[in-house]
């Protein structure tokens, strides 16, 4: 029967491979750990409904997108949720409004879930063995750390090197207790598309329900699928087609198959009729199944709603408190990234004088760079995940004792780490490690980041395909990045560049919480290189024939928020007041973010605290250095002017914009395709990572075991790989740090200019039209309106 | 000095533990009350140390007792309060905000303080139930979170193991009860210091020292019974690095112990360098292929311990027992730094390190050997040379790979660290040898030390082989065996299955049964 179907399949049609080609295509990609950037794990079906999405994802894989009923009905109580919010959100969705069958729309119980053969095998398993789902999961995940391992640069051969590990191991016919396991693998096609063909002919899937069946499979093992939709995004960045991730489903799908055909070669075929008759229910019923679940999620998604229309309620009133613009000419200039956490940082500056202005931009600052550190191989972005590098930056001299400190440490740990000398290594200086354990429990110093500790220079060498930069090519790049800053009058006397990054120990997940616009990297790489460009004698004289007058004795300074301690290093000199005003500010936010740490270090001064601070940033047992961009909410793209002073809890993105001097919306369409989606990205990763932490966040950090010291991490022994922000990052063990609400995106712009850029880009329309995001038009006349479906409505 | 004081003085330290325990265990605790008793604890911990030493030098000679008092236990007993002190003080803000942390503390010092009593017991039943109670104590951390089914299976995989490893204690105790009609073992260990060397055992006496052998085995994991130790990491990372350096290294404690025995006794010798020595060249190379960091730990754990037992067998006792400290500091700080490792990973891609190629693959052998050679030649050593090939491969693999890296007075600097290095391992081991009494030590080319150089040589080979010819057929064929780990752990792992089944619960039963928990209650 078996070789009658392989002998008559030769290869799949061209509807299967493309209902394949869909189901992968629906992956989105997931950064390793040293470039670890947010993503929205939904980000490749935004052309679908947010709530059909949830559907899919709940049907398919049993995962939530939404928080718990539980949770839902307690925000009512705690008032993050109101009574007229709920009726607002539920007449939006077009359900009844009475709250107490509101109430009864989340405690229905859930549809099923949609299995796949493995799960359906292991409901009648013996619980004397171990399960098929688990352990293939397992062998896959274990086989794909290994397989990179090997072959970076062929990551085509996945499959095909599967394959062969297969049939050569005894491992998993032995752990599983089945015999003759190894043979079938025997019988599985070399090449993945008649894989799919012979999945689909012998388990009797039209091109639909093969979609539907590939996606299912890719999202039981959604880590490894993520890690390698990271490498087809990389490879398409270049320009280039992968097949990575069909690969990856060609091994789980071969499995599955694996498993039909075992039970169907057992000599009592109970169970394999059970298999069967359930496999045949539940194909025919996969879109009822999905609209049950929309119907089931229905509330949940009112719920939800409701808690974001509360927030936009008072973000709205917020927004019309008219703020004090700052009148005065500045003296000092601060730019930060328009992460949430520069927001508290800015208006606690702000406060310190009326002379200080603020601007917010994305913190790589328009530079399109990697850093490669000067007599190295290494080449690290320093950009957004959305572009490549266009511009490979390098400090102008090494540091040769840093470099030759770097190649002993290395020598040294290589031969540490070796199987042979291992032992000698413990009997030799075994011993030393004493002092270590004492010097990082009771006397921590500052660890810095290995690549950023070479990057402390003032002079850097700019290469474009490997030939330096001329100057016209640098004055149009700075020229670029003042005129995106809205910086090309009135300079101050000083001009604070700040990027910003977190400082932790013992964390694998510590760039995560640095900035997201640099890659995942501390922005000091840009802002040291953007200062020495426009501090440059030349690039200023080529910047006045453009129109953009910088006086001489405006200085840009580079520099760096910490925003674990709040504190700002400047890297040159700036004078005593500026001092002052940065210390006085990094204590009033510090002040201000206490709040939401423990109650402890509410009671300390200020003194104290700024050590405490400094002290849990270096320490390597603590899990929550700081809160990262938790509760994230808002993006306003709006001048300065309006929104300074406002109370935004450090909720709110935070980018200048003013229409005026855009009169074609060139900036405009700039922010909203670019930052207006990594805020959005960043906004879903932390929604999602609440949502449910075991699909879409990478759980327990207490058990957390790094996965080729890079790609990722396991929770514990293995099992897939994991993706997202671990459960430590959103919770503080008594409750959520970050409230799931969707981004809601506030533009100072004429509607006009925003609907050109809607008409014009689909990614923008889709995230709009599709309930991703929130869309607000924030007029002169301080009035609101919200983009709905082709129309705007005004918000009272 | 009285020296049944000082020796029954260092019952302080498992009665600051338990203390602990009982205090730090509680539910009801703030963070901050917990902090505190922490301190004191750590405090108490460290002050009871200094007292028990000075106390144990003051008295001079060995004390006896239900508990006693001898160089060696003391080492061991200042590695736990070590170990003891760095542990609570990394838990108190890594573990802090979990529900059940009391849980944890009350286990964990629990484990501590059982440790703690078998290190200082002179009595064997004593010894017996504190071996028990670590195992017991330790199952309730590996089951830290009880909803993770491979943290259960591999929990209760341990749980069997060790309950073997306790009938093979017991049985060995018990025969050596029957022989010397005594359960305490300062009588029993001067009775063999005694004898001739070469002194012929009663079956008994055979009998015990195999099963004590038994028992290390399996205590220290080794292959095949290893399975448990690969996945317990499914347990919070100070519950593993507890493990990793206090609590396997019992096995090794035991036998230096009991070391006048084993040295009468070849054939448990035998069993234990056999075991041991295959355990290590296989676990060292599968260690290679690992992909996630704390299980290649735990691998390198396997090979580690099997290298203590080896020094065991070949009666280099001092050498096992500095092993034993060195390892256990080295492994703590591996595992609790294991957040790191991103950070290696940036170094490893700033200064990348070159291939070994097959002429520095020969060149370190044969230096490695020269060296050896040299040994017996220019000094009146006499012992193992198979200790020596190892120390000395590894050296060469130093010096060659820093001379090819042209790492700035290459030659010099390296000489020099190799030489620092040899210094730290005579020092260290002679520093251990006044602990140890004195006992035959296995001689130059005797057949164990025949057996070890292969098992060196072997190690060197494979490790070449799989680092210089990755795409030969038999490379492939070697690798994928060591990916699998020889299908050692399969049988176990459905042995357990049978025994004491885990109720695997397929996840999206169990999302629901948790939603329909949540209805009922709402209802």
């Amino acid at each position: 029967m078996i070789e009658a179907n392989a002998e008559t399949i030769n290869k799949a049609s061209t509807e299967q491979l493309s209902a394949i080609r869909n189901a992968c295509a629906l992956i989105a990609p997931n950064w390793p750990l040293d470039r670890f950037i947010a993503v929205n794990a939904l980000w490749e079906s935004r052309h679908h409904p947010i709530e059909l999405v949830s559907a899919r994802y709940a049907a398919l894989a049993g995962v939530k997108t939404t928080l718990s009923a539980a949770e839902l009905l307690a925000s009512l109580e705690k008032g993050t949720i109101t009574e007229s919010s709920l009726i607002a959100a539920a007449q939006a969705y077009k359900v009844t409004t009475d709250i107490e069958a509101l109430k009864t729309g989340l405690k229905q119980s859930s549809p099923d879930v949609w299995l796949s053969i493995a799960e359906i095998a292991d409901l009648s398993r013996d619980h004397h063995k171990m399960r098929w789902q688990d352990e293939t999961i397992h062998q896959i995940s274990q086989f794909c750390g290994e397989f990179i391992n090997q072959h970076p640069d062929n990551l085509e051969m996945l499959y095909s090197r599967w394959l062969d590990f297969t049939t050569h191991d005894y491992g998993m016919s032995l752990l599983m207790g089945e015999k003759h396991l190894r043979e079938a693998f025997v019988d599985l096609p070399s090449d993945f598309e008649t894989l799919f063909a012979e999945v689909a002919s012998e388990l009797d899937l039209g091109p639909y329900e093969l979609e539907i069946y590939a996606h299912k499979l890719l999202l039981s093992i959604n880590g490894w699928a993520s890690y390698f939709s990271w490498q087809r995004w990389e490879k398409q960045l270049q320009g280039q087609s992968s097949q990575y991730v069909e690969s990856l489903l060609a091994i789980r799908m071969a499995w599955d198959l694996i498993v039909w055909r075992q039970l169907k070669k057992k000599v009592t075929k109970t169970d394999f009729q059970t298999l069967q008759t359930r496999w045949s229910q539940q194909k025919f019923q996969v879109n009822e199944l999905i609209d049950a679940h929309i119907e089931h999620l229905r509330y949940f998604w009112v719920w939800t709603h409701a808690a974001e229309l509360e927030y936009q309620k008072q973000l709205n009133q917020t927004l019309k408190n008219a703020a004090q613009p700052c009148a005065e000419t500045p003296v000092l200039q601060a730019a930060f990234c328009i992460d949430v956490r520069s927001e508290r940082f800015r208006r606690a500056l702000e406060n310190q004088s009326p002379a200080i202005q603020t601007i917010g931009f994305a913190g790589f600052y328009g530079l399109p760079i990697s850093y490669q550190p000067a007599d190295t191989q290494t080449v690290r972005p320093q950009l957004p995940g959305l572009v490549a590098p266009a511009i490979r930056v390098s400090e102008k001299k090494a540091s040769q004792d840093k470099l030759h400190h770097l190649h002993t440490l290395s020598h040294w740990k290589n031969w540490g780490n070796s199987s042979v000398s291992a032992f000698t290594m413990v009997e030799t200086v075994g011993w030393t490690y004493a002092f270590k354990l004492l010097k990082d429990n009771f006397f921590r110093k500052k660890k810095e980041n290995l690549i950023d500790s070479l990057s402390h220079h003032h002079d850097w060498t700019l290469l474009s395909e490997n030939k330096p930069l001329s100057l016209e090519e640098k004055t149009s790049l700075v020229s670029g990045v003042l005129t995106g800053m809205g910086l090309t009058q009135r300079f101050a006397p000083t001009v604070l560049l700040l990027g910003h990054g977190s400082e932790s120990r013992n964390n694998l997940h510590a760039s995560g919480l640095d900035c997201g616009a640099c890659g995942g990297q501390t922005g000091e790489v840009n802002v040291r290189v953007l200062a020495s460009l426009l501090n440059d004698e030349a690039i200023r004289q080529k910047l006045s024939e453009q129109g953009i007058n910088i006086p001489d004795q405006t200085r840009f300074v580079a520099g760096l928020h910490n925003t674990t301690t709040d504190e700002i290093s400047c890297f040159s000199e700036v004078s005593k007041e500026i001092e002052t005003w940065l210390k006085q500010a990094a204590q009033a936010t510090r002040r201000e973010r206490v709040a939401t740490m423990e109650p402890g270090l509410q009671q300390l001064d200020d003194n104290k605290l700024e050590k405490a601070l400094s002290d849990r940033a270096r320490d390597w047992s603590e899990v929550r250095p700081e809160w990262g961009l938790a509760n994230n909410a808002a993006f306003i793209v709006a001048p300065r002017d309006r929104t300074r002073t406002l109370p935004l809890d450090g909720r709110a993105f935070l980018h200048d914009y003013d229409w005026h001097q855009d009169p074609d919306g060139v900036l405009l369409e700039q922010i909203m395709t670019a930052p207006m989606i990594v805020t959005h990205w960043i906004n879903m990763q932390y929604n999602l990572s609440v949502a449910d932490n075991d699909f879409f966040g990478s759980g327990n950090k207490l058990l957390h075991n790094v996965v080729n010291q890079h790609i990722g991490v396991f929770e514990g022994n293995g099992g897939d790989l994991r993706i997202g922000l671990s459960y430590q990052s959103i919770h503080d063990g008594n409750e959520w740090r970050h409230q799931p609400l969707r981004l809601n995106v506030y533009i100072a712009a004429p509607k006009s200019a925003i609907e050109k850029v809607i008409a014009a880009h689909e990614t923008v329309r889709q995230l709009v039209d599709n309930n991703w995001l929130f869309l607000f038009c924030w007029n002169d006349n301080n009035e609101i309106e919200r983009y709905q479906s082709d129309h705007w409505e005004l918000v009272k | 000095m009285n020296p049944f004081f000082s020796a029954h003085l260092s019952i302080l330290i498992p009665l600051v533990l338990a203390t602990g325990a009982w205090l730090a265990g509680n539910a009801n605790l703030t963070d901050n009350k917990r902090r505190l008793i922490l301190r004191a604890i750590s405090l108490s911990i460290v002050f009871s140390m200094i007292l028990v030493t000075s106390f144990f030098f003051l008295s001079y000679k060995e004390a006896v007792g239900m508990l006693a008092l001898n160089p060696i236990n003391l080492t061991v007993l200042g590695l736990i309060s070590f170990m003891a002190v760095i542990l609570i003080k990394f838990s108190e803000r890594y573990i802090r905000s979990e529900t059940q942390s009391h849980q944890f503390w009350r286990w964990l010092l629990l484990s501590l303080t059982s440790v703690s009593v078998v290190v200082l017991s002179n009595n064997l039943l004593l010894m017996w139930l504190g071996w028990v109670s670590i195992s017991l104590c330790f199952h309730r951390l590996l089951l830290f979170y009880p909803d993770r089914p491979r943290a259960v299976l591999a929990a209760h995989k341990k749980f069997i193991l060790a309950r073997v490893a306790e009938t093979c204690l017991l049985a060995a105790f018990l025969l050596l009860y029957y022989q010397h009609g005594t359960l305490q073992l300062s009588a029993i260990l001067d009775y063999y210091l005694s004898v001739a060397p070469g002194h012929e055992l009663s079956f008994a006496e055979k009998a015990a020292a195999f099963l004590l052998v038994q028992t290390a085995l399996i205590k220290c994991a080794q292959l095949p019974l290893h399975g448990w130790l690969i996945q317990v990491v499914e347990a919070p990372t100070p519950i593993s690095a507890l493990l990793h350096a206090g609590i396997i290294n019992l096995g090794g404690f035991l036998l230096i112990s009991f070391a006048p025995l084993m040295a009468l006794a070849p054939v448990a010798q035998w069993t234990l360098i056999v075991v041991a020595g295959l355990s290590t060249l296989i676990s060292a190379l599968v260690m290679m292929t690992r992909i996630s960091l704390k299980v290649r730990l735990a691998w390198s754990t396997c090979a580690q311990m099997g290298l203590m037992l080896i020094e065991c067998a070949l009666g280099l006792y001092e050498l096992a027992l500095l092993h034993l400290l060195t390892h256990s500091l080295y492994k703590a700080y591996a595992f609790l730094s294991t957040g790191e490792a991103v950070q290696d990973y940036s170094l490893k891609q700033l200064a990348p390190q070159k291939k070994v190629t097959f002429k520095t693959a020969v060149i370190c052998l044969s230096l490695g050997i020269a060296a050896t050679v040299s040994i017996p030649l220019f000094t009146a050593y006499q012992g193992p040379l198979s200790v020596w090939l190892l120390v000395n491969a590894a050296l060469a693999l130093y010096l060659v790979s820093a001379v090819r890296h042209g790492l700035s007075l290459a030659c010099l600097s390296a000489v020099f660290i190799a030489t620092a290095l040899v210094g730290f391992y005579l020092g260290g081991k002679a520093l251990l040898d006044h602990l140890i009494p004195e006992l035959p030590v296995t001689g130059m080319f005797a057949a164990m030390d025949i057996w070890l150089i292969a098992l060196v040589l072997a190690l060197f080979i494979l490790t070449v082989q799989i680092r210089v010819f990755p795409q030969a057929t038999q490379t492939q064929t070697l690798y994928r065996w060591l990916f699998s780990g020889l299908y050692l752990d399969e049988m176990m792992t459905r042995l357990t299955l049978q025994l004491w089944p885990v109720v695997l619960r397929p996840k999206i039963q169990q999302n629901k049964t948790e939603q329909q928990s949540t209805e009922e209650s709402w209802v």
